[in-house]
């Protein structure tokens, strides 16, 4: 990898020049002999690797779909043939000369090791299909520790903050890729493995012992956490700044985490958000700043970017609307290449210099839809429509009336072939018009996702607060599919 | 730390030498910057140059986990962290250091390699098992790079190379026992699954991962372990590869151990080896068993450990049973003085060199029973104390028990004792619970009834996949 300083201000051309020449050694120095899937794909499809000549050509090779990767009951190892790992014969092959070499032998073999054997994993959640190991060799592992350090340096954190890692723990990469930026930067951190782990109340005490200035979470426990600790008249004066991962981030669900930190003594706190991705192994942040979003700042050095239509797979231009499409750079372990990530990018990369920070890193637009769990997931055929569950979050994490919310897909009378139904639980804010505040909610919910509710369903907060799980799920169940098998 | 071989190849004169040295320089030289034992000592009159020897220390009093306990002062643990010297330091010592100008520089170099001995790294919690509530233990970069090297010093002493494949399947919480072998394993370059146990990922993911990644050893405590090779059959998975496991976080008595030797045997795993770890938290790091049987190796060039009469507080003698006694000899961030485990080693201490792996490192012998574990029952007519790690491994060498569960009841005629059982398949149940009744019954008075549940219900009332560790056993008399 290239130093942060130094690509953090290189200019489009440079930054291209660099991506070029590391993706044809990649391709062909890597992929094209140690990949045994693209390997075979390449073959299979007349590519020489050596005609890879840059970014541009990229679009020679074909996408990669998370089923693709993913282990099935068929071919539950499928996941192994995306890791990079040199073969005996090919090793004899191409790596004899350094074995012979005065200067090789063990110390050939330690590079070697070093650079392909896996040390670490992770999983991704398994919402949409089995859960698929990511595996890290220890080059790797440097990799993901020096794109933390380079998320804390985007967020403006370093020696002297303290950070408490509310993730919950689990070998994913938000609770993993938090452990590996504070231990680079050698800060001070407490990885409680979040509330599931540790218990709300014994984690609000740690707030309060540690004082950290950054907390790190899964945003809907954030929100339940802040509300505790104002509850019980905590003091978090220290935090500066709250860094959200794992889902997205509403604009009005950082409001309400800022008005409740403010409550809690914080000055002035900053919530921030990240994005990242398991197929990825990193996660990259936008840099701090209370009213715009200037983007997830990128590693062009690690990863490239790119934005297609996600109907034709065809490249759009720079700023605009479409799918990200994420491709490894100088990874071992597991890489993917052409990765159809599932996410829009609405207002797509920029490489344009960050008018905030300054640096010239691609930057992909903040506002970020999940298609992937739109196409396999919550695209939801309620009423024999077409239902994007996703356009929920923001409408509900922002409300300003709602303090916790989930959504229940029934059948009508639990028959499989009757009716598909659609509920709203709900725990206001106290004091308000009941049927004054449903009437509306279920008009702008009409508005935003073009579902008209079955029923909205008043719950008091604890009631929906344990129905959620978030005290005891990894994360909280936002979405309920209870119709049964037809 | 020391180098592992010197250390392991050291007479007993010379370790004891080495711990006294050590010993001097944290009375002299950390401790009167440690708030909690610099205003004890004070208030007591205690002098530190006084205390020259390890025999010396009986001088000092003891500290017992609710003194650190943060029940009603949530900072009160921070008393127990030593602070960090003041950044000019005396004038001898910035001499030594070159002056103010070479002081600083240090610092810079030691902060931008992140191996400043005070900077606070990690914070770890204790298991919370005995205090109110888990005791927070400030960890600095030094005391991270001596939980690595005991943590190497195990795997060494066990032979695990890097070419094994590790599923750590402790449970996950900011706890030394987690954390030692995630930093062993990515030091040594091993292929491993950090799972965060059964809690995390549930039985059947540890399983498949143990099964995919044909990995060779697993990092669990006793209970889950047992409960993970009972479940194979059930989610139809085989284990091959596996050919150790290796224990801690809670006693693994040999009866255990036994039982899941067999277990594994069942289950046609390629080698049936069992390791134990015993991790005290406040002792910063766990003490491995080089196999079964031969104690706990103590690092002497880290922890001075002690036993003692549980009642009196008076030091016992070698290979004497007594309570497990630590002292830090090579910490920063959280330092303890003769801090009182809790634990009874049943077989005391021993300084003969191991007749196993031949080293000379103190050894902490026998099964360790948790003295929270012995518990005052009465009967209509006289007061009774059970002691339950007994019953334990009593209950955990009957073959014909699958899942275990017991209760302390308040009667009408005085305490009881109810076991829920769930019976290995195929085997008589009125057997199971006759010989269960009368493993119970050798260690009390009190009635014991049976009442046969199903092993998901047992799974349930232990908090298997809920808890940090297993629970056993349950006190439900009403409290006074």
């Amino acid at each position: 990898m290239e130093d942060w300083k130094k690509i953090s201000q290189m200019s489009f051309k440079e930054m291209r020049d660099m991506q070029n020449r590391k993706l044809r050694a990649f391709i062909a120095n890597q992929i094209y002999l140690y990949s045994p899937r693209y390997s075979e794909k390449l073959r299979e499809l007349g590519v020489d690797p050596v005609k890879v000549k840059g970014v541009d050509d990229l679009k020679h090779l074909p996408f990669t779909y998370k089923e693709d990767i993913a282990p099935t009951d068929d071919e539950p190892k499928r996941h192994k043939d995306f890791v990079v790992r040199p073969d005996e014969e090919i090793t004899e092959k191409y790596s004899h000369l350094s074995q012979l070499s005065p200067y090789g032998g063990k110390a050939a073999v330690e590079d070697k090791k070093y650079d392909y054997k896996p040390v670490h994993i992770h999983f991704t959640t398994g919402r949409t299909a089995q859960p698929t190991p990511f595996v890290y060799s220890k080059r790797d592992v440097e990799n993901i520790k020096e794109g933390g350090y380079r998320l804390l340096d985007v967020f403006t954190i370093g020696r002297g903050d303290v950070i408490l890692n509310a993730f919950p723990f689990a070998p994913h990469l938000a609770f993993w890729q938090t452990f590996f930026a504070a231990e680079k930067m050698g800060l001070p951190a407490l990885n409680s493995g979040g509330g599931k782990v540790m218990g709300t109340n014994n984690l609000l005490d740690a707030v309060e012992f540690l004082r950290p200035s950054v907390l790190v979470f899964i945003p809907g426990y954030a929100y339940y956490f802040l509300r505790e600790a104002a509850k019980q008249g905590r003091d978090f004066s220290p935090v500066q700044k709250v860094l959200f991962g794992g889902e997205r981030v509403p604009p009005g669900l950082k409001e309400k985490v800022r008005g409740l930190l403010i409550q809690l003594g914080a000055e002035d706190p900053l919530c921030l958000a990240t994005y990242g991705m398991t197929e990825a192994r990193t996660a990259w942040g936008e840099c701090p700043s209370h009213a715009t979003s200037y983007g997830y700042h990128t590693y062009p050095d690690l990863e490239i970017f790119e934005t297609v239509d996600p109907e034709t797979g065809e490249n759009v231009g720079e700023g605009e609307e479409g799918e990200l499409v994420y491709t490894a750079l100088d990874w071992r372990g597991t890489c993917v290449l052409r990765y159809r990530t599932g996410d829009v990018a609405k207002e797509g990369i920029i490489y344009e210099p960050c008018p905030n920070c300054g640096r010239s890193l691609p930057r992909i637009s903040s506002n970020l839809q999940r298609k992937s769990e739109y196409k396999e997931f919550d695209l939801t055929k309620v009423k024999g429509t077409l239902v994007n569950l996703n356009n929920f979050f923001p409408l509900m994490m922002g409300h300003q009336d709602i303090i916790e919310w989930q959504v229940e897909i029934r059948k009508r009378n639990e028959d499989p072939y009757d009716l598909d139904e659609i509920y709203l639980y709900v725990a206001p804010r106290e004091g308000l018009d009941q049927e004054k505040f449903t009437s509306e909610l279920k008009q702008r919910i009409l508005r935003d996702t073009e579902v008209s509710l079955t029923g909205i369903i008043f719950k008091s907060v604890p009631e929906l607060v344990d129905q959620l799980g978030m005290e005891t799920e990894v994360k909280e169940k936002r979405v309920l599919d209870n119709r049964p098998d037809s | 730390m020391e180098a592992w071989n010197k250390v392991s190849k050291m007479s007993s004169d010379a370790m004891k030498s080495l711990q006294e040295t050590l010993l001097q320089g944290m009375l002299q030289k950390e401790i009167p910057r440690h708030p909690y034992y610099a205003r004890l000592f004070q208030e007591k009159d205690i002098d530190l140059s006084r205390i020259k020897r390890t025999g010396d220390l009986q001088q000092l009093p003891f500290t017992y986990k609710e003194d650190m306990c943060p029940s009603e002062d949530l900072m009160k643990p921070w008393e127990f962290f030593l602070e960090a010297p003041s950044d000019g330091g005396s004038p001898e010592e910035q001499k030594k250091r070159g002056g103010l100008l070479g002081g600083l520089l240090k610092k810079k170099k030691t902060l931008d390699t992140g191996t400043d001995p005070d900077l606070l790294s990690q914070l770890y919690y204790t298991g919370g098992r005995r205090a109110t509530k888990p005791v927070p233990l400030v960890f600095t970069a030094y005391d991270i790079a001596n939980l690595k090297e005991m943590g190497h010093r195990a795997f060494q002493m066990w032979g695990f190379t890097r070419e094994e494949t590790v599923i750590n399947a402790f449970s996950y919480m900011p706890h030394i026992s987690f954390w030692q072998q995630f930093y062993t394993t990515m030091e040594l370059g091993s292929t491993a699954l950090q799972t965060g146990g059964g809690r995390i990922l549930g039985a059947e993911k540890i399983l498949k991962a143990l099964q995919n990644l044909e990995a060779q050893v697993l990092l669990t405590f006793p209970g889950y372990a047992d409960f993970l090779l009972k479940s194979l059959r059930y989610f139809d998975i085989e284990i091959p590869d596996l050919e150790t496991i290796v224990l801690g976080m809670d006693d693994a008595s040999m009866s255990l151990v036994e039982r899941l030797k067999l277990g594994m045997k069942n289950a046609g795993t390629s080698n049936q080896r069992i390791r134990r770890v015993y991790f005290l938290s406040e002792a910063k790091g766990g003490w491995p068993e080089c196999a079964p049987g031969y104690g706990y190796h103590v690092h002497p060039d880290h922890a001075l450990v002690e036993i003692v009469d549980p009642e009196t507080g008076e030091a016992k003698g070698e290979e004497e049973p007594g309570e497990v006694v630590v002292t830090n000899l090579d910490a920063r961030g959280t330092v303890v003085l003769r801090l009182r485990s809790g634990d009874l080693a049943t077989g005391g201490i021993t300084y003969r060199p191991c007749p196993n792996c031949g080293s000379n490192f103190p050894r902490i012998l026998g099964d360790l029973d948790r003295l929270d574990y012995i518990f005052e029952l009465s009967d209509s007519e006289e007061q009774d104390k059970f002691n339950f790690n007994r019953a334990r491994r009593r209950l955990h060498a009957l073959a014909e028990l699958n899942q275990w569960y017991l209760e302390i009841l308040k009667g009408s005629r005085g305490d009881e004792l109810k076991l829920y059982f769930s019976p290995v398949k195929g085997l008589d149940e009125e057997e199971a619970a006759r010989k269960a009744k009368e493993e119970i019954q050798q260690e009390t008075r009190v009635p014991v009834s049976t009442e046969r549940l199903s092993m998901e219900n047992i799974i349930q009332r232990q908090g298997m996949e809920k808890k940090i560790t297993e629970e056993r056993i349950s006190d439900m008399r009403p409290s006074k």
